[in-house]
């Protein structure tokens, strides 16, 4: 019998013993997460490669597909965005008014014009292979300033740029590849503010969405559908000021001193290919 | 010899598997679509290496898993979860028809749904929402039990001999 009780036994052994031995190691790396960045490290040294050649391959057939292929109803879609366009013009003027405003204001009052952000673009070359976290993986690693910790902002930003919004902060640094993790994954938490009535609340990721929910808003402060939700600044990552998103769903539940509020990101994650890791603001020593 | 050559073989495998989800698939299948191909070469080990060796393998196996992946950063959850289904499968593997393709389908559904089970009981106690995550885990299972039957010819191909014939099951790899 090429299957014998003994085998068996030999194969329950050794498995219970391996099921102990990965306990063990999930508590040891738990209280030392050294271990999991050097685990990363190795593998992301080995992997960069292919995950280059596949970023670009995967960059190449997407411009083919939405520049030849993906070209049904662009006529409609044409119209309707040259519409918006000039709804847009108006309000933009509007804004511009705004803007001039705020700015005299803002030196009225000695405060700094604006976040002078200093980092690297990096591009998005590997995700997480399970669905059970949100992680991506970039381009950019300790050699190039990235280390645990810094932000990480949408859209290719260089130096004082403003960008589109928060994708995450880095948790791991490879020497050459770096992985960031999503405001949209359960384990992130972003200390945020509403940007017209300054509540504040915390933006945390969504275990089974890709939004996120807005945690601790009080049953009786104010909040609309729509209302723009900003970093804080208070929990000493996320520069103060960056769009996060925008409520999508308000519930007052009949219990409980808290709103559910869920917010929907700014940035598509489905579709992030370029990022920028803030590696120093200006006057804040990293 | 043959032992090393493919256990490395084998790890190498895993190492393209993991890759490829992480990379291409992702970049076009939403990711509770994408098949955990990993799953696949555990369910292949339990059958045709259900040894204690095998059970080494399918921990590698998952600590790859757990290296590449966010997780949480801890290293283990997976590799756990791997070494568990390894060994519940290979304890039975002796029962069922492997080369019908439906057998293969339906244990490495179960592997899938119970892998995520698993660890998601191992890191409960770091992320709690990750319970209302075994739903979503199931497309995902699905997709990978309606690729193992293609991925188990190529494997047969790569690590069985064809000699050996299902006498020969439990030695797969040794065998060679």
């Amino acid at each position: 019998m090429a299957f014998s009780l003994n085998a068996r036994a030999r194969v329950a052994t050794t498995s219970f013993f391996l099921f102990c031995v990965s306990l063990f190691l999930t508590a040891y790396s738990a209280r030392n997460p050294e271990v999991a960045q050097y685990g990363f490290s190795l593998l992301a040294e080995v992997q960069r490669p292919f995950q280059l050649v596949n970023s670009s391959i995967d960059s190449n057939v997407s411009d083919l597909w939405d520049g030849y292929i993906n070209l049904i109803g662009v006529q409609e879609e044409n119209e309707q965005l040259r519409k918006r366009i000039a709804a847009l013009e108006t309000l933009n003027s509007t804004q511009l008014e705004f803007k001039h405003e705020n700015e005299r204001l803002r030196k009225l009052l000695g405060l700094a014009e604006q976040h002078k952000l200093t980092g690297v673009a990096a591009n998005v070359i590997g995700y997480d292979p399970t669905v059970l976290t949100k992680t991506v993986i970039i381009d950019k690693g300790s050699t190039d300033g990235v280390e645990p910790e810094m932000p990480v902002l949408a859209g290719e930003g260089k130096e004082g740029q403003v960008v589109d919004g928060v994708v995450g902060q880095v948790v791991e640094a490879g020497f050459n590849s770096s992985r960031v993790l999503l405001i949209t994954d359960p384990s992130s938490a972003v200390d945020a503010l509403v940007q017209d009535s300054r509540v504040r609340g915390v933006v945390r990721g969504s275990a089974t969405s890709n939004n996120c929910e807005l945690l601790y808003v009080l049953r009786e402060d104010p909040m609309h559908v729509g209302d723009r939700i900003i970093t804080s600044g208070m929990d000493q990552v996320f520069p103060k000021g960056l769009l996060i998103g925008a409520v999508a769903k308000l519930e007052m539940r009949k219990t409980g001193m808290f709103q559910a509020i869920e917010v929907k990101p700014t940035v598509n994650f489905d579709k992030l290919e370029s990022v920028f890791v803030v590696t120093a603001r200006s006057g804040v020593q990293e | 010899m043959h032992y090393i050559r493919n256990s490395v073989l084998m790890l190498v495998l895993g190492l393209l598997l993991i890759l490829i989800q992480g990379t291409v698939l992702m970049a076009f299948l939403p990711a509770y679509l994408v098949p955990n191909m990993v799953v696949s070469l555990v369910v292949f080990l339990a059958f045709y290496e259900n040894t204690a060796f095998g059970a080494v393998l399918a921990f590698l196996l998952g600590l790859q898993m757990d290296a590449y992946s966010g997780q949480l950063l801890l290293v283990g959850p997976t590799a756990g979860a791997y070494v568990a289904v390894f060994g519940l499968i290979a304890s039975l593997s002796q029962r069922i028809f492997v080369d019908s393709a439906i057998a293969v389908f339906v244990v490495t559904f179960i592997a899938g749904v119970a892998s995520t089970i698993i660890y998601t009981i191992l890191v409960y106690e770091f992320n709690k929402q990750g319970v209302s995550l075994i739903p979503l885990a199931i497309p995902g299972a699905f997709l990978t039990a309606c690729v193992t039957p293609f991925l188990f010819r190529i494997l047969r191909f790569l690590f069985v001999r064809k000699s050996a014939g299902l006498g020969s099951r439990s030695r797969g790899l040794a065998a060679l």
